[in-house]
């Protein structure tokens, strides 16, 4: 494991090991978490608009889990703290997190994409 | 572990040479897909189900060998998956892996019970997951060919009860649940050692453990490892140990989470078994089948020239006392009667408990007729005196009936059924006696047999039918669905009332394909309604006790549900009032799994039984029926506060209420002026068949 692979917007070395595991099966995976991300986000901006605690942590928690299936980390843990902040129904620290979020996940997506282009 | 396990195929992603079936319920896509190609890859055959309530169908269409479950997810969370599963399987534990982050203790307490087998941290290691799987399906073919070689054994879920323990390799600090300080033997306090942990491990199995630790530290991840634990009282206990190992990123050891399970129960299994098999578990006295076989041993050996007996009798109302009572007290009655029962029989003779409140006894070897006359006045007056339940004593009464060997018959099977008619006709005659087994008992037995006969032919002879009583809302008066109800065209004997073959059909299980029948015809009437445009009627469907305790019951609802294309939400299964109360726990798991798949319950018959609304509130239902005699007594002052009342009730509750038995013009205007939701009666409609209910909507059409 590298020094700067924690704060790599996707862990190389996770999806070096699935495409060990499943090969070429890696690429709609991973394109599929790409195509997701936007519509996650707009599901939580939603839920932050209209103050839907259950949406928030629904939704949250979808992009915490398959962020953090295909190693994007930084994303993972910052939608954990977006996930925490709907349980706590704080919609001041929500609202604040949601600029980071924008942030991760478009790194996500960039580098997502140009995983794929490796194939 | 014995040799049948070594011959399961060592290839643990194919069984019985099909590749091994996962159900994967996951609601996000990614995630899901990700497991279904790792494991796919792995040879394993998986099914994906979006959410829990898609899961809970495949589960019952597919039976996996294992199921991965993710815990937040709409519709149906994974805990609640969970329970619907372990509701509905009675034998089988299917392993549930739940998915879950490492951190979320609450998670992981609660995914243990719901019911889940072990839990899968996330992020996921993938390189771990289909050995994690492989692990969970061999557990559980363990307990599988354990189940299946012995039958009826219900140890499943108890050796499937897991403990979970985790060591801090950093600080040494061993942490977890009360379980595992139990199995271990060690008192649960906050600063053990891992050697303190481990310090009643049998000294020859603990290299064993050492040597599996020392190899994980080295980079083999899994510990996996059986030994024995010493303990203060009794045998050692054996157990299984699994464990997961976390490094840090200099590759040292930091952790371990695994979990330790109980195995001795697999190594006395056998004997266990045995005594199982062939006793109550309630009084420990010997079962029908026991009872059966020694009936027959001895009446190879009887001495023709003595008089010997076989006696049943059962408890007068027993099942009122038991309502009264509660059901732990009446556990307790029949565990005093068994005492006694063994106290004044000779010790020669044989006792058994059949069933329920049903005793027996075989009398053996009096020197003559008053001799064994003697002893069953004696028995018979024992047994009756007073029990002493808590603080209080019980007067019960009994009915016996006593058939003689070889006089009465020269089987088992024949002396048990003629002495349980005497017991039949004693308690005809109100019960508090016994009576001898008389060749003309036979008489009014045969009519029931006759009966029986018919009924077992009715089906495929179409003599069985669907009725239908409309429902209409009660602002509008507007058709709201109908209540089905069976009737029986008996070729001679004409139109017979459930009220007389329905206890039949219940004695005989003939309600088992009865129950189906009217279910099935009612879900595709409701449909066919539907299709011709009253696509919001509701349909109605009464459960009987035994439909209701059969085992089958949620899968039969759920291929109904798929077959007739109905919306859950428009089936509506009602049961009585004393059949939720009669076996409260068990019933609302059952209601449970029903109302998990979007089916609406009512309780029928409101107000007759023993229940308090407030009771009702811990049953998953959405309806309460309000019985026809409380809408008979509106004419009272009196009768008119108890609707009242419970309306108000209902309302606080949230439960929507159809009021049965509408006659009169008076009674609709009560009940609108209250919010009443539904009516139901003559005023609006008579049980009809079908075709006549098609004509009542085209005049009343919504």
């Amino acid at each position: 494991m590298t020094e700067h692979a924690d704060d790599a917007p996707l862990d190389l070395n996770n999806l070096a090991m699935l495409k060990d595991l499943i090969g070429d099966d890696l690429k709609p995976i991973v394109e599929g978490f790409a195509a997701q991300i936007p519509l996650l986000l707009r599901q939580i901006e939603q839920a932050l608009e209209e103050q839907e605690a259950a949406d928030l942590i629904l939704h949250a928690h979808t992009l915490k889990g398959s962020s953090a299936n295909v190693g994007a980390r930084p994303l993972a843990d910052v939608a954990a703290q977006l996930e925490q902040a709907g349980k706590n129904q704080d919609w001041h620290q929500a609202d604040a997190l949601l600029t980071r979020t924008k942030v991760e996940s478009e790194k996500a997506r960039v580098a997502s994409e140009a995983f794929i282009a490796q194939f | 572990m014995s040799q049948s396990h070594a011959s399961l195929s060592s290839d643990l992603t194919r069984l019985h040479g099909q590749p091994a079936h996962v159900l994967v319920i996951d609601d996000d896509k990614v995630s899901r897909l990700t497991i279904a190609k790792v494991l796919e890859k792995e040879g394993f055959r998986v099914t994906q189900a979006e959410n829990g309530r898609v899961g809970f169908s495949a589960f019952l269409n597919a039976l996996p060998d294992l199921i991965l479950m993710d815990v937040l997810m709409p519709e149906m969370d994974g805990f609640a998956t969970t329970e619907a599963i372990r509701n509905y399987e009675k034998e089988r534990a299917i392993p549930i892996l739940m998915l879950t982050a490492l951190e979320d203790i609450t998670s992981i307490d609660r995914a243990f019970q719901a019911g889940a087998t072990d839990f899968i941290t996330k992020p996921i290691n993938w390189s771990l997951l289909s050995q994690r799987v492989k692990y969970a399906i061999k557990a559980s073919l363990t307990e599988d060919a354990l189940r299946v070689s012995q039958a009826q054994l219900s140890f499943a879920q108890q050796l499937a009860k897991l403990a979970y323990w985790e060591w801090d390799a950093v600080n040494d600090r061993v942490s977890g649940t009360g379980f595992a300080f139990e199995l271990f033997g060690i008192p649960n306090q906050a600063d053990v050692t891992l050697e303190q942990f481990l310090s009643n491990i049998e000294a020859k199995d603990k290299p064993l453990v050492q040597q599996a630790i020392a190899d994980a530290s080295q980079g083999y991840n899994d510990i996996q490892v059986s030994f024995r634990v010493h303990h203060h009282e009794g045998a050692p206990l054996h157990i299984d140990l699994l464990g997961e190992v976390f490094f840090n990123d200099r590759h040292e050891m930091v952790k371990v989470i695994g979990s330790a399970q109980d195995i001795s129960r697999l190594h006395k299994a056998e004997s266990l078994i045995d005594y199982q098999a062939s006793h109550d578990k309630l009084t420990d006295l010997a079962n029908r089948s026991f009872f059966t076989k020694a009936l027959n041993t001895f009446l190879n050996e009887a001495r023709p020239d003595r008089f010997s007996a076989t006696v049943i009798f059962d408890i007068d109302s027993f099942k009122k006392i038991n309502d009264n009572l509660g059901q732990e007290q009446g556990d307790e009655l029949l565990r005093k009667m068994a005492q006694r029962l063994n106290r004044v029989t000779r010790e020669d003779d044989f006792v058994a408990r059949l069933g329920s409140d049903e005793f027996a006894i075989i009398i053996k070897n009096a020197q003559d007729e008053q001799e064994l006359g003697l002893s069953l006045t004696r028995l018979f007056q024992a047994l009756s005196k007073p029990y002493q339940i808590t603080s209080q004593e019980l007067f019960i009464t009994l009915s016996m009936g006593i058939s003689l060997l070889h006089q009465d018959g020269a089987e088992a099977s024949e002396l048990i059924a003629h002495a349980n008619m005497a017991r039949t006709q004693a308690k005809q005659d109100g019960g508090n006696k016994y009576l001898y087994y008389q060749a003309q008992m036979n008489a009014h037995s045969k009519e029931q047999l006759i009966l029986e006969n018919d009924l077992r032919k009715a089906l495929e002879r179409n003599e069985i039918e669907v009725y239908y009583q409309p429902q209409v809302d009660g602002q509008t008066l507007k058709p709201y669905g109908a209540e089905a109800l069976v009737r029986w065209n008996h070729p001679e004997a004409g139109v017979i009332s459930p009220g007389i073959f329905i206890p039949i059909a219940e004695s005989s299980g003939l309600i088992d394909d009865i129950g189906h029948y009217v279910l099935k015809t009612a879900m595709h009437q409701a449909k066919h309604w539907h299709q011709n445009g009253y696509d919001d009627l509701h349909i109605g469907v009464n459960l009987s006790g035994r439909q209701f305790s059969h085992n089958d019951l949620i899968r039969q609802v759920q291929t109904l549900l798929t077959e007739s294309g109905l919306p859950p939400r428009f089936l509506d299964l009602e049961i009585t009032e004393s059949l939720a109360m009669s076996n409260a726990d068990h019933n609302i798991s059952i209601l449970k799994s029903l109302k998990a798949m979007g089916v609406s319950l009512s309780i029928d018959d409101f107000g007759t039984g023993y229940s308090s609304l407030a009771y009702l509130q811990s049953f998953p239902i959405d309806t309460i029926k309000i019985d026809r005699s409380f809408i008979v007594n509106l004419e009272t002052n009196e009768g008119q506060a108890i609707v009242r009342t419970i309306l108000a009730m209902a309302e606080s509750l949230n439960l929507q209420v159809v009021a049965e038995g509408i006659e009169e013009e008076f009674h609709i205007a009560f009940l609108q002026n209250k919010n009443c939701a539904v009516f139901q009666g003559f005023k609006f409609g008579k049980p009809m068949p079908a075709d006549a209910f098609d004509e009542f909507l085209r005049h009343n059409g919504t």
